[in-house]
């Protein structure tokens, strides 16, 4: 065990480092450059180049944003280069517009009492947001009061027919919040840049700090912009924004953790998830978990109405509910570090102001070990490189330094050469990092470039996107979604094609190939020449290579623009080749039949 | 000497009349909250010196924080709030 021994006195608070902007001009600059060589010397085409970046840094190529690639384009490298240092220099800025897209949508069909703006809590502050629950709720107790105290029959029926109708209200507004939340997910996913990369950062952490918006409700569309906010600062002020942010109370019960009735939940996860990673290091115990729970013991939400029906929900430490006891944490585990905090108030240890600190200054222990450093390092190079060898790790927990400033460790990654190479991989392999569900549907929503803000197109996403495995703010364990275990199982990539189907079928999809916007019908005919193409006035081998060749074309061309890797399209055949969707007759297709198997590559359909 | 050791049980004796008074008065406020089984739990830990009068109050408030909590989803109509994800 290692002898040093950390106190509360020696553990100031983190000092904010945070930008207005997430770079200063000068990094920005320098930044710019190193990328801009980075992809001078990449062995990558400029087209090959341009898929990666837009689905490593961002969401998958949306043909209609403004920085789509453009083969006719001059100097692409460098325009692109700048493009990746603006808005890594811009990854912090909120994106109002979103939240304000949202909140106009109208669901016409709606009637009174029901609100008609199913969103409208996406550009609500939380207070408001707050309010409109809580409002609800003090109405269901007035009319159950009243129902209590009445005797009379008629009066009591006309009572009890209000009480329905107002818990009604009360769920349609929590499933409001909810659904606001998950539009507001993926409506930040599908409306962004190509590059985007201060979204994808910004995905990486909301899948670190996961939330649940079926628990958290009101209060999960400002966690999300809180998150944001923070991402650029250190990584102890992220912790921190994420634990006292009111969601995170709720989802892991440490609102409820007090003097008493010590609740683990958010315990265990700060060290297991957030933090340390889990415990094959051997540097904490479930000793530990308890008393990091201890210390957080008292931290909760105050809730206050400001004026009638107006209320604020703030974190709040509640002193009567703190364990005051000195702590002396991570002392029996074979490779802790001990931390000993002092008692609350009294007169041993440094005087402290509020008792919070107590909690922070844990924060602080754990934002600053190599744990931590070498768990986040992990999961941030797969995330953005797909792989995570030592070196790489090494050199971010190197950036990474000794006050965890984030914006230096992302441009460790972001000027890292395996991002902008194929070396070390074959040239068809460089792609693979594996899409998960939810990417896969927002590649293709990008790729039709359907209108983001349409209820219609958002409601189809969101249901997409949760039949797939990954609800969009209702993701419900703590680990958040895997990024290394692909979701891809045969039966999650039945119902993508159907969903690909859907799109091509109700002509919403538009597709580029060889330059030229594809479309419904004509999408549909362009595959079909290909395939007559490929037949005609040849041996059955001949016929065979064409058709392979035109699959390969399809996996490149089209379903890049889905946002799936290559061998991963090609695997898609062990979805379809079941009894159910395979032509084993080996008589004619339905025509958009072929084009859905040809659009997953499947095998099947080549032999024919 | 004799009258020192009287003031001093007179004056934990007073000094636990006091506590004893701060106690019920943080009950009593707390109960007027109406939070369920809240002055039950306080109780509990300040007669066992787990918890001083003082702190009684702030316990209590977050023992409100927790009932507001609890209110605003209690039971809620899953119909209404899955029709999302279900469509």
């Amino acid at each position: 065990m290692r002898a040093a021994l950390l106190t509360f006195a020696a553990l100031s608070l983190a000092t904010t480092t945070a930008h207005a902007q997430c770079l200063t001009d000068t990094e920005r600059t320098q930044f710019e450059l190193e990328v801009r060589q980075l992809l001078g010397t990449s062995d990558l085409t400029n087209a090959e180049l341009h898929h990666h970046v837009f689905s490593r840094l961002g969401f998958g190529h949306n043909p209609r944003r403004g920085d789509a690639y453009d083969r006719r384009a001059t100097a692409q490298r460098r325009a692109l280069a700048e493009t990746i240092a603006t808005r890594l220099y811009q990854s912090r800025s909120p994106r109002n517009g979103v939240g304000q897209n949202l909140a106009g949508l109208e669901d016409a069909t709606r009637e009174a009492p029901f609100s008609r703006f199913v969103y409208r809590l996406a550009d609500q502050s939380i207070d408001e947001a707050y309010s409109e629950v809580r409002n609800a709720s003090l109405e269901l107790s007035r009319l159950r009061a009243l129902l209590d105290a009445e005797t009379d029959p008629t009066e009591r029926a006309r009572l009890q027919a209000e009480l329905r109708l107002a818990q009604r209200v009360r769920s349609r507004i929590n499933g409001d919040a909810r659904n606001a939340a998950a539009a507001y997910r993926v409506a930040l996913m599908t409306s962004a840049t190509n590059v985007a990369v201060g979204d994808q950062i910004h995905e990486f952490w909301r899948n670190h700090f996961n939330i649940d918006a079926t628990k958290t409700t009101w209060a999960s569309i400002d966690y999300d912009k809180t998150l944001k906010r923070h991402q650029c600062g250190t990584f102890y002020e992220l912790l921190t924004a994420s634990a006292k942010h009111p969601a995170m109370l709720m989802y892991l019960d440490n609102f409820r953790s007090r003097r008493g009735r010590i609740n683990e939940n958010y315990g265990r996860e700060l060290l297991e998830l957030h933090t340390l990673g889990d415990d094959t290091l051997q540097f904490y115990s479930q000793q530990d978990v308890i008393d990091a729970a201890n210390a957080l013991t008292g931290w909760g939400i105050q809730f206050t109405e400001v004026a009638p029906g107006q209320h604020t929900a703030r974190f709040a430490f509640y002193r009567g509910g703190h364990v005051p006891e000195a702590l002396t944490m991570f002392d029996d585990s074979p490779r802790g570090v001990p931390l000993t905090l002092p008692a609350m108030n009294n007169g041993q240890g440094a005087p402290l102001e509020d008792a919070v600190q107590r909690g922070e200054a844990l924060l602080e222990y754990l934002a600053n070990h190599a744990s931590t450093k070498q768990n986040i390092c992990k999961k941030l190079s797969t995330w953005l490189l797909g792989h995570r060898s030592g070196g790489v790790v090494r050199g971010c927990v190197d950036a990474w330094g000794t006050d965890g400033d984030l914006a230096a460790i992302y441009r460790y990654f972001l000027t890292h050469p395996d991002l902008y190479r194929s070396e070390g991989w074959t040239k068809n392999t460089f792609l693979l990092k594996h899409k998960n569900a939810q990417e896969l549907a927002v590649g293709a929503f990008r790729a039709a470039g359907l209108p983001v803000f349409d209820l219609g197109n958002l409601q189809r996403l969101v249901a997409t996107s949760a039949q797939l495995g990954i609800p969009p703010a209702r993701y419900p364990p703590p680990t958040g979604y895997s990024d290394e275990r692909t979701h891809l199982s045969p039966g999650v990539l039945i119902r993508f094609g159907a969903f690909v189907h859907e799109q091509v079928d109700t002509s919403r999809l538009r597709l580029e190939v060889d330059g030229v916007a594809l479309q419904g019908d004509a999408l549909e005919q362009w595959v079909r020449d290909r395939i007559v193409n490929a037949r005609a006035g040849a041996d059955a081998e001949t016929r065979h290579q064409r058709l392979l060749a035109l699959s390969d074309r399809l996996v490149r061309d089209v379903y890049n623009q889905f946002g799936l890797p290559g061998r991963k399209a090609r695997a898609l055949h062990f979805a379809l080749n079941r009894p159910d969707v395979r032509d084993s007759d080996g008589t004619t297709q339905d025509p958009l039949h072929t084009h859905f198997h040809l659009l997953l590559g499947h095998s099947s359909a080549l032999r024919k | 000497m004799f009258n020192t050791a009287c003031q001093s049980s007179d004056d934990a004796e007073g000094e636990a009349t006091k506590r004893e008074a701060l106690r019920k008065n943080c009950l009593a406020r707390v109960a007027q909250k109406d939070i369920a089984g809240a002055t039950d739990e306080l109780d509990a830990l300040m007669r066992t010196g787990a918890l001083e009068p003082e702190e009684c109050d702030s316990h209590g408030a977050q023992l409100e924080s927790i009932a507001i909590v609890e209110g605003l989803l209690a039971d809620d109509m899953p119909d209404e709030l899955d029709a999302e994800v279900s469509r």
